[in-house]
């Protein structure tokens, strides 16, 4: 087989590999830097096989040039396209953290925010207690291992609720982990054993309902 | 001149053909009802588009929980392997090769019109593809930095109705009510959004408006009812 022909094969097995290997490994950006990579050497060595046998100056400056813009114009197209896809992804996340901040404000943040309300008009009452009210408030919803299960039922589906008795402060705390929203510690152990995802923690006391993000 | 333009005559050719080969392959991708899957099989002279097509396929598979895409992953990368084969070996390969045949003839042999048209085509197509996109995307990223203060607007005025529905909750005497949206505009002062607050002693709510100079007539309105059965009611207007 002539020399030209090995030259193709072993160029189109290396460049294809360089590119399907990492990107089956979930990395295919970095495959096709080293695609270009493999590629900008490949033309190199194409160029140089063919200007050693060009007799026309102008085949040399032809070819060169196709090759220069090829390999300029792909990799600046790239940079951009990895650019677009990064925003892209990081601004669907913040859109789905934002949602998901907003489901949880106004499911769980109000019911607790409904439990003080209960708390402020029973508080002439002796006695009232902020985790009686909370626990008599939510009923059947509380479940095994400390679980609450949503009045909503179609959000059991992209959030955990856990709950939490302080009695010795008279305090009940809800945790609040949406299952699709990333958040800013990757490693953050969530409570209910996934890793990484949103977090808030709402806690309704005698001093009124708080409401934080724990990630 | 005659010879300038018999110079000039194969390259025209060749655009030709490379403009017809694009247009089939535009009208067998958008015309034909192709699978997700197959569309990604054929060939792109732009390859980093394919890449952004996965790549967004993905962020709206991780925006839904969903993870059910390994089928169509693996086919979409097979294809743009194809089309990284085809565009960084085999087509540079058959122009040089084409060119090699065509120096001591006077027409260039068929091998030379088939790699100048493909290599017209990876060469222009791309620069042309790329200008609109960063054109387009300037759009994108004008409409998300609008969208993205609605949402930061959103959540601060939530979290202020919050506030100011707790504070009505403690107080003992309603006509108090003018006090809480004096402390809660003190409050809101390093906000860099605009607040108005009315109140309601008649039936102890609050109305707060958010408003901002950056969106010009988006304002959102939360009326706050802490003793009714719906607390919050939300009102937007553009």
């Amino acid at each position: 087989m002539k020399q030209d022909y090995k030259l193709l094969i072993v160029a189109t097995i290396g460049v294809g590999g360089a590119f399907l290997v990492p990107a089956l490994l979930g990395e295919y950006w970095l495959g096709f830097i080293l695609a270009l990579i493999g590629s900008a050497i490949f033309l190199g060595m194409v160029y140089r096989f063919g200007s050693s046998r060009f007799k026309k100056e102008n085949s040399k400056k032809t070819t060169l040039t196709f090759f220069s813009l090829l390999i300029v114009s792909s990799s600046l197209i790239f940079a951009f396209d990895y650019y677009k896809a990064n925003f892209q992804k990081e601004l669907l996340r913040e859109i789905r953290v934002t949602i998901d901040t907003g489901v949880i404000q106004s499911e769980i943040r109000t019911e607790l925010l409904e439990v003080f309300r209960e708390y402020q008009l029973s508080s002439k009452q002796e006695n009232a207690s902020i985790v009686q009210l909370a626990t008599d408030f939510f009923g059947k919803r509380l479940v095994e291992a400390n679980k609450l299960k949503p009045e909503n039922e179609d959000l059991e589906k992209d959030f955990t609720f856990l709950f939490q008795e302080n009695s010795d402060v008279d305090s009940f705390s809800i945790y609040s982990i949406a299952e699709h929203s990333k958040s800013w510690d990757k490693k953050f152990e969530n409570r209910n054993g996934s890793v990484g995802k949103l977090q808030t923690k709402t806690t309704v006391s005698k001093g009124g309902v708080s409401h934080e993000r724990e990630n | 001149m005659k010879e300038k333009t018999n110079n000039w005559l194969p390259w025209l050719s060749a655009l030709l053909i490379g403009i017809i080969i694009a247009a089939l392959l535009t009208f067998i991708s958008s015309s034909l009802s192709l699978s997700r899957t197959s569309a990604m099989l054929i060939p792109n002279s732009v390859p980093s588009n394919q890449l952004v097509w996965i790549s967004t396929i993905e962020s709206i598979n991780e925006f839904s929980g969903e993870n059910s895409q390994s089928h169509f992953y693996k086919g979409a990368l097979v294809g743009i392997t194809i089309s990284i084969i085809l565009m960084f070996v085999i087509i540079p390969f058959i122009y040089v090769k084409g060119t090699l045949q065509s120096e001591d003839k006077e027409n260039p042999s068929p091998l030379w019109y088939v790699g100048s048209a493909f290599m017209l085509m990876i060469t222009i197509l791309p620069v042309i593809i790329g200008s609109l996109s960063i054109y387009r995307y300037q759009n994108v990223e004008e409409r998300s930095v609008f969208s993205r203060t609605q949402d930061n607007m959103r959540l601060e005025l939530m979290d202020v109705s919050f506030t100011a529905a707790e504070q009505i909750l403690e107080l003992d005497d309603i006509s108090k009510l003018s006090g809480v949206s004096a402390e809660i505009l003190g409050q809101l002062k390093s906000s860099e959004y605009q607040f108005m607050l009315v109140t309601n002693p008649a039936d102890s709510s609050i109305a707060i408006t958010i408003s901002s100079e950056e969106i010009k007539d988006f304002k959102t309105t939360t009326t706050i009812k802490p003793y009714s059965e719906e607390i919050f009611t939300y009102n937007r207007s553009f």
